[in-house]
């Protein structure tokens, strides 16, 4: 089942929140979009699902032309964040919500509904009021309430973005898990990049209503094209740079030019430098593609490693993820003397 | 969160620690004032309707007229708050979901009926429905139905005075219900109307009847505007305030205490089924 959105906005009074934004998805696919709040992501599922009007363009659920169709006819299964579970039915009665509109004979949905609360992990807990469960369990509910009838397609509204961090890590795990083994396609909205590197197949990032770039998480992470995802996904070095011949200048250093990037010979560049590709070493050592040397200014602990800022003797600071092992055997310390190097770096056309 | 309602609920529970003098002063004068105000009427009431004993009372109560002013008056008001039940919840629903122009004009009059007097609401009534009336002569002729002395024009008169209790009722609580939940029962292929009737209503449904309970309460101690509105005519359109007045009026007392007795009773079931059916929404 594939979701193909050509061209759609949406319009609230003059603003375009979801402008001229097209995407396809493949079968099987989750496809996570990621943007901030208020950056229409929420919207364009709203829209998927019929919930919130298209005003221009269309949306195509497995080849069929849907944008018109109220929700109840498109087949579409949602899980929103609040869970938004009917509080006066059981657990069991909510999943059976949507059996009992298909009007399923009762006890081919008695055993529905006892396979999806198994598939949940919640074999005991049918009888149980939305109250009497906790937001975990309340999802999890939520999230068979949405797949019982069968859905083509699974749309996640930031389904964990209420819960405990920890609860949170298992959910995720348990809805790929479910995602994979039933091979429903769903596209899961969120503004935590963390999630959408643990769930997606691929990402999209969006911003104003515009979807800005699309790929798998590696591809956004190690080869952005664009500079907000660059910053969107994960930290960022940025320098300014020339790319000229088979070599990218940085002041009066020089690096050797990344494949694939002739078509920005003889420009301007921004140079995308993530900090766990900074290598920091005492003052002395050789490094390869040296930046310079420099200062500790700062050191964070961030659990696996130390986040390390740098200030190059031109003035730039640097960002260095450090493992703990480094810092100790090299003996680095605020204030420390350092020579900075890079082992991977990614180019981009010039902001400017 | 189970446990934090439990632990919420206990601290709610748990006895004050001190016992000090003032407290109890104002215990005592609360309760105190309760009992003179509220209990010690009552009381003197059932008193007297009881004054000549269970038969005494129940010759007054199943004189003819008696009989027929109560049933006048517990019809009226049921039929009433039928109607008033099915249409506050709606203009309720309407007001709450909707938007349109002179919204907030019409949210405001609503309370309207609680602060005319029912003697002015009597007065508009027969302004409106009077036999010289274009409207009158119209139901008349059309559906030959008569409004003025006679039990329509007592339905009319309390649907007019109890007006706002099921809409202020049902109100608040459609407001708070979650706008997500009937989006959800839609993607799960209910339509607007079964989605209403599954998981809309069983949400309203505790403050519609509340709602409708005290406003049937009401109605039964109304007097002013029926008295314009239907007149006096015993066996026809005497309710039972209307021949208690009479009653009083007459100077029997004991038939006027029976009656109300008989109110009294009726008023008090309906309004603790009202607080009962309140503490088991906070329950339930």
């Amino acid at each position: 089942m594939s979701i193909v959105l050509e061209r759609v906005t949406k319009i609230y009074g003059t603003e375009q929140v979801v402008r001229d934004l097209s995407l396809t998805i493949e079968p099987g696919e989750l496809f996570v979009l990621l943007g901030a709040s208020g950056s229409g992501k929420s919207t364009l599922l709203r829209m998927i699902a019929g919930l919130a009007a298209t005003d221009r363009g269309s949306i195509y659920l497995n080849e069929r032309d849907v944008t018109h169709l109220p929700p109840q006819k498109r087949g579409v299964g949602f899980v929103f964040q609040n869970y938004s579970l009917f509080q006066h039915l059981t657990a069991a009665q909510n999943i059976a919500f949507g059996l009992d509109v298909k009007r399923m004979p009762r006890r081919e949905k008695k055993q529905r509904v006892q396979e999806l609360l198994e598939l949940i992990e919640l074999p005991e807990h049918g009888n149980r009021r939305p109250a009497q469960l906790s937001g975990g369990q309340q999802q999890r509910v939520a999230l068979a309430r949405a797949l019982a009838p069968k859905p083509d397609v699974l749309l996640l509204d930031e389904p964990f973005g209420a819960l405990d961090v920890n609860i949170r890590t298992q959910l995720r795990r348990k809805l790929r898990q479910i995602q994979q083994q039933l091979g429903i396609t769903a596209i899961l909205v969120t503004h935590d990049q963390e999630e959408a590197f643990e769930l997606a197949d691929r990402i999209g990032v969006i911003e104003q209503g515009e979807l800005l770039e699309v790929g798998t998480p590696v591809q956004l992470y190690r080869h952005p094209k664009e500079a907000f995802t660059a910053n969107f996904i994960g930290q960022a070095n940025w320098l300014s740079a020339q790319r000229n011949g088979r070599c990218v200048y940085v002041d009066h250093l020089q690096l050797p030019a990344p494949e694939n990037t002739d078509h920005l010979s003889g420009h301007d560049v921004d140079l995308l430098i993530r900090p766990e590709s900074v290598v920091v070493l005492p003052a002395g050592y050789d490094v390869q593609n040296p930046l310079g040397q420099g200062i500790v200014e700062q050191i964070e602990f961030a659990g696996t490693h130390e986040r390390v800022t740098v200030r190059l003797e031109n003035g730039t600071r640097i960002q260095a993820m450090v493992s703990l092992v480094d810092i100790h055997e090299y003996n680095i310390q605020h204030q420390s003397r350092v020579v900075v190097g890079v082992r991977d770096y990614h180019l981009l056309p010039c902001r400017a | 969160m189970q446990n934090a309602a439990r632990l919420e609920q206990e601290a709610v529970n748990a006895p004050r620690p001190q016992l000090d003098l003032s407290g109890w002063g104002l215990r005592g004068t609360a309760i105190v004032y309760l009992l003179v105000m509220i209990a010690l009427p009552v009381f003197v009431v059932f008193s007297s309707g009881l004054q000549a004993g269970l038969s005494g009372f129940w010759d007054n109560v199943s004189h003819p007229h008696a009989v027929s002013a109560l049933r006048v008056t517990l019809v009226t008001a049921a039929i009433m708050t039928v109607i008033n039940v099915v249409m506050g919840t709606l203009t309720a629903y309407v007001l709450v979901t909707y938007r349109f122009p002179g919204k907030n004009v019409l949210d405001a009059l609503i309370d309207l009926p609680f602060a005319i007097p029912t003697l002015v609401t009597g007065i508009m009534l027969v302004l409106l429905y009077g036999p010289q009336t274009a409207l009158a002569g119209f139901l008349q002729d059309r559906f030959d139905v008569r409004v003025l002395y006679a039990r329509p024009g007592i339905v009319l008169a309390l649907l007019f005075i109890c007006y706002p209790f099921v809409i202020r009722a049902v109100q608040p609580v459609l407001v708070q219900l979650d706008e997500r939940q009937p989006e959800a029962a839609y993607t799960l292929g209910a339509s607007g109307w079964y989605t209403f009737r599954r998981i809309v209503f069983p949400a309203i449904r505790p403050a519609m009847l509340s709602g409708g309970m005290l406003g049937f309460a009401r109605a039964l101690g109304e007097f002013g505007a029926i008295v314009i509105v239907a007149g006096n005519i015993p066996l026809r359109t005497q309710t039972a305030p209307v021949y208690i007045y009479g009653k009083v009026e007459a100077g029997n007392m004991p038939a006027a205490s029976a009656v109300s007795v008989v109110l009294l009773g009726v008023a008090l079931i309906v309004t603790l089924g009202v607080d009962w059916m309140q503490r088991s929404r906070q329950h339930g």
